[in-house]
């Protein structure tokens, strides 16, 4: 076909744009990480590793330990959730439609409306801890949202509230992947209520399992919308993950090298996730 | 062991009726072929007897147990589905013992039985592979195992053939039929092959829309169909039709020709004739003139497409068929091979 | 029958759960809808969840015209408009590119299309603070530092690897019989696509549109890192009128203007229904 190379030129645009802005930034920023970038790219590499320096720092420490905390209970919690309300969803109950609309539609809203609404909720003054004192319990305490140590578990709140739904459709997609005859099968041999559910259809769940836990991993380190909106990093820095890390030592401390390597950081976190999924979803759809 | 009453099942999805009264008894050890097009009902009338659906009417009796109220599991029957549907996450070896796990088998016992069904149909080097590492035929195998594994007292089979190739098929059948004589266990076979039926069942029940055409065994529904449905459902190539009126004293004409059939009984009715293509017999002195229109030879057989009087019909004749399209031949057929059925109902008079 | 005893007591149980689930999910909505028609002293002395007894739109006219967000007070209604301007170019560019690359890695024998299809799929999940720096310094040199059609380079070049996630995957499954006979009958590269394949698309352009429209909309750390005080896009206009620390706390306002933030994403979400579950699936489920 004499128009052998107009496939090729279509495609390339997007492979130059995405080459450039995202790889070759990628390799830019990775640079820039190991340099000694202040407040503006400076492309003479630093004489300590910046990487050294940002091991050292108790706010890097603090905003890694924040995501390991924060990721394991929102990963764990949207999963559970997820898995529950599927299953409950899946035992052919009327007004399915409303229910899975109620459940899905924080989905649509972004992490910023998320976030204020829940701030104000969680806030003691006037969200929920009021709401129980004026319900006649003057003692009720709840003011995690302003309590250092408890802060990140209300970003896990807001977090579980907003993408649950979105687990709950895959595993409600997956549990009705689960073939018809196999389940009657089951039956006739005489599997019942919690040992089908148990041996026969979550056994079968497993790329609902992988492919919600691989979308939640990577939003949880990606998590930055929300947390600015929910507490904006606070108290003091008791939210901060290494999203408001990097945003703070690029654009606020004049610490662009820093910066860049704890994205670099994220980076490599992401991938590790991700990239076996990318490579096995590959060859699903090519052998298909 | 045992017999099997269906009586007076019937079953609607609303509006729709889909069986009408079907009444069955299966003696013991029985192989019992339901068969018949698609949406007759043999798939709704074999998920009822397994329990998967309930009869809007009708009872069930497994020996002298009734269980028509019962659940899948304490019917003591086991099914064969025409998927297989085999546990994806689990090995052969624990899809075969899983329905004796459900009955709390001790761990011993259930290795002593998966063993013996493995032998005997040599899947026992199967046992620790999973279904997708098998192929169709090995997967129905380990769907078979499973179902006798747990000694029940009647199979069901839902077109277990259908998702095999053609020569797997027949392989197939030999040896579920040689199955059959080894175990003895009463079964009810279902599939839409009437080939199948024919080779298997020690009696067949055709069914269409609902309700049993015929209950008999294969070779009286093949020599005496009980009316033009099954007639034309059994054997293959197809029976050959023919429309006429009878002739006042009785005289069954095809064509235009007597065919030397007289029943006075049933004079001046209008009656559908059917001869199968084995009983035209190609016969200098035949009744029936017949321009060759078509010859395809199958190797062991040929059948010979002809036109006459009767309208188009196929022989079928033994080895290599001589003919060409375009010459003429005589055909006869003898009194008794005259299948008779009233033009309206379809039923058979003779 | 002691069955169906159970069994009512088991129905019973399963709607209360969900019905507890659902009222938690709808929490935050009804407060935010509630609160941003209170009067400020109602919602300082009474509760969260408690019905407006002296209602007002004050609130959302605050909000949408006259609370001050950077340097004017002019509400979010400017920013309200630049979230859109930005949108609809990008979510248009990027249906054009995501199909024209579906169509190119489907129907053509390319070498590498698969590596290729990786490459921009991997695009969709790195962390977007990487590209930060050297994309502020690209729109500097190109003039696009702190403008709307910033925003809409940034986001055209960062949906296409959702984009052609989409009309990949939805091409694949394509019919080859039709492509192979539109050939025979003489159809050219253009032609397929915008007389077969295009046209058949429309399920997945919805899908498209949906998803690219709520991600773009619902940005935060793109509109705030590209743009300046005239661009800022919605989000970021919301963050800081809810997070100005000087001042009285004017929770109403803050309510209503989360509100006016969540409304074209919602409206998209309830009329498209089963289309935006399919966008969500589509990235995600094997096979």
């Amino acid at each position: 076909m004499k128009n052998r190379w107009l496939p090729a030129l279509t495609i390339t645009p997007s492979l130059v744009l995405v080459g450039a802005c995202v790889y070759g930034f990628i390799a830019f920023t990775i640079y820039l990480s190991f340099t000694t970038s202040t407040l503006m790219p400076q492309f003479e590499l630093a004489q300590e590793i910046p990487y050294y320096r940002l091991f050292r720092l108790s706010t890097f420490a603090l905003s890694a330990k924040n995501l390991c905390l924060f990721s394991g209970l929102y990963i764990g919690l949207s999963l559970l959730l997820g898995m529950l309300m599927a299953i409950l969803i899946d035992q052919k109950i009327r007004g399915e439609t409303p229910f899975r609309s109620i459940f899905l539609y924080p989905m649509a809203l972004s992490f910023i409306v998320t976030g204020t609404a829940w701030k104000w909720i969680l806030d003691p003054s006037i969200g929920f801890e009021r709401t129980v004192h004026l319900m006649g319990f003057p003692d009720f305490v709840f003011d995690w949202i302003k309590d250092g140590d408890m802060a990140i578990y209300c970003v896990v709140i807001a977090a579980v509230w907003q993408t649950s739904g979105f687990v709950m459709a895959l595993f409600l997609a997956g549990l009705r992947g689960v073939d018809t005859e196999v389940m009657n099968a089951a039956r006739v041999d005489g599997a019942k209520g919690w040992d089908m559910y148990w041996r026969i259809v979550i056994p079968q769940l497993g790329p609902s399992f992988i492919s919600s836990f691989v979308i939640l991993a990577h939003m949880a380190i990606k998590s930055y919308d929300l947390v600015i909106a929910l507490t904006g990093g606070g108290p003091g820095r008791a939210t901060w993950l290494p999203s408001v890390f990097v945003y703070q030592y690029t654009f606020t401390r004049n610490e662009m090298a820093l910066g860049a390597a704890s994205a670099v950081l994220m980076l490599v976190a992401v991938s590790i996730v991700v990239i076996p999924y990318v490579r096995s979803e590959l060859r699903d759809k090519t052998q298909a | 062991m045992a017999t099997l009453t269906i009586k007076g099942i019937s079953k609607s999805f609303g509006a729709t009726t889909v069986l009408h009264n079907i009444n069955l008894d299966l003696a013991d050890g029985e192989f019992l072929v339901l068969v018949g097009p698609s949406g007759c009902g043999k798939s709704t009338l074999m998920n009822i007897v397994a329990g998967l659906e309930e009869p809007s009417t009708g009872s069930l009796h497994l020996g002298a147990r009734d269980i028509t109220g019962e659940a899948p599991d304490t019917r003591d029957i086991a099914m064969v589905f025409q998927s297989y549907a085999l546990y994806p996450n689990m090995t052969v070896a624990q899809n075969i013992a899983f329905p004796l796990e459900m009955r709390k088998v001790p761990v011993a016992q259930r290795k002593v039985a998966v063993d013996e069904v493995a032998t005997l149909l040599q899947i026992g080097h199967l046992l620790e592979r999973k279904p997708r590492q098998l192929s169709g035929g090995q997967r129905q195998r380990v769907a078979i195992g499973r179902a006798l594994a747990r000694r029940p007292s009647l199979f069901l089979f839902d077109e277990p053939l259908s998702n095999l190739d053609a020569k797997l098929r027949v392989d197939m059948r030999a040896e579920l039929k040689k199955l059959h004589m080894a175990t003895g266990v009463t079964t009810i076979y279902v599939t839409h092959d009437q080939v199948e039926a024919m080779t298997l069942g020690t009696r067949i029940a055709v069914l269409k829309d609902g309700q049993i055409q015929q209950l008999a065994t294969p070779m009286e529904l093949y020599e005496r169909p009980a009316n033009t449905f099954v007639a034309e459902f059994i054997g293959s190539p197809a029976i050959n039709w023919s429309e006429s009126q009878v002739g006042a004293e009785g005289q069954i004409y095809l064509g235009q020709d007597n065919s030397g059939l007289v029943l006075p009984a049933l004079a001046g009715r209008l009656v559908r004739v059917g001869i199968r293509p084995e009983d035209m017999v190609i016969h200098d002195a035949g009744m029936l003139q017949a321009t060759v229109t078509l010859v395809e030879p199958t190797g062991a057989e040929s059948y010979v497409l002809v036109r006459s009087a009767m309208g188009e019909c196929t022989l079928r004749m033994a080895g290599a068929a001589s003919y060409v399209p375009g010459d003429t031949l005589r055909m006869a057929v003898a009194s008794h091979k005259i299948h008779v059925f009233d033009a309206s109902n379809g039923e058979r008079l003779n | 029958m002691n069955r169906s005893a159970n069994d009512r007591l088991q129905r019973v149980l399963l709607y209360a759960v969900l019905g507890f689930l659902a009222l938690v999910f709808l929490l935050p909505i009804y407060v935010m809808v509630v609160n941003s028609i209170k009067p400020l002293e109602e919602i300082r002395g009474g509760n969260l969840i408690s019905l407006p007894l002296n209602a007002t739109i004050e609130p959302w006219l605050q909000a949408w015209s006259k609370a001050q967000i950077g340097v004017q007070p002019t509400g979010l209604r400017p920013y309200f408009m630049n979230s859109f301007l930005m949108v609809i170019p990008a979510v248009l560019f990027s249906t054009l590119i995501g199909s024209l690359n579906g169509y190119v890695l489907t129907q053509f024998k390319m070498r590498g299309a698969t590596l290729i299809f990786g490459a921009l799929l991997f695009s969709v999940f790195i962390p977007f603070q990487i590209v930060l720096i050297p994309m502020a310094k690209l729109l500097g040199e190109l003039g696009l530092a702190g403008t709307v059609k910033g925003l809409i380079l940034v986001h055209t070049v960062y949906g296409i690897g959702f984009g052609t996630l989409f009309f990949r995957n939805f091409y694949t499954a394509f019919p080859h019989e039709l492509v192979k006979s539109a050939r025979m009958d003489g159809a050219g590269f253009f032609v397929l696509y915008w007389r077969l394949l295009l046209p058949n698309s429309l399920p997945i352009i919805v899908v498209n549109v949906i998803w690219q429209f709520t991600n773009i909309w619902n940005d935060f750390l793109f509109g705030a890192s590209f743009s300046d005080f005239s661009s800022y896009p919605l989000t970021v206009a919301l963050n800081n009128l809810v997070s100005s620390s000087t001042g009285v706390k004017e929770y109403n306002v803050h309510f209503a203007g989360a509100f006016i933030a969540a409304l074209p994403t919602l409206v998209v979400y309830v009329v498209s229904g089963k289309y935006f579950v399919r966008g969500l699936m589509a990235g995600s489920v094997k096979g």
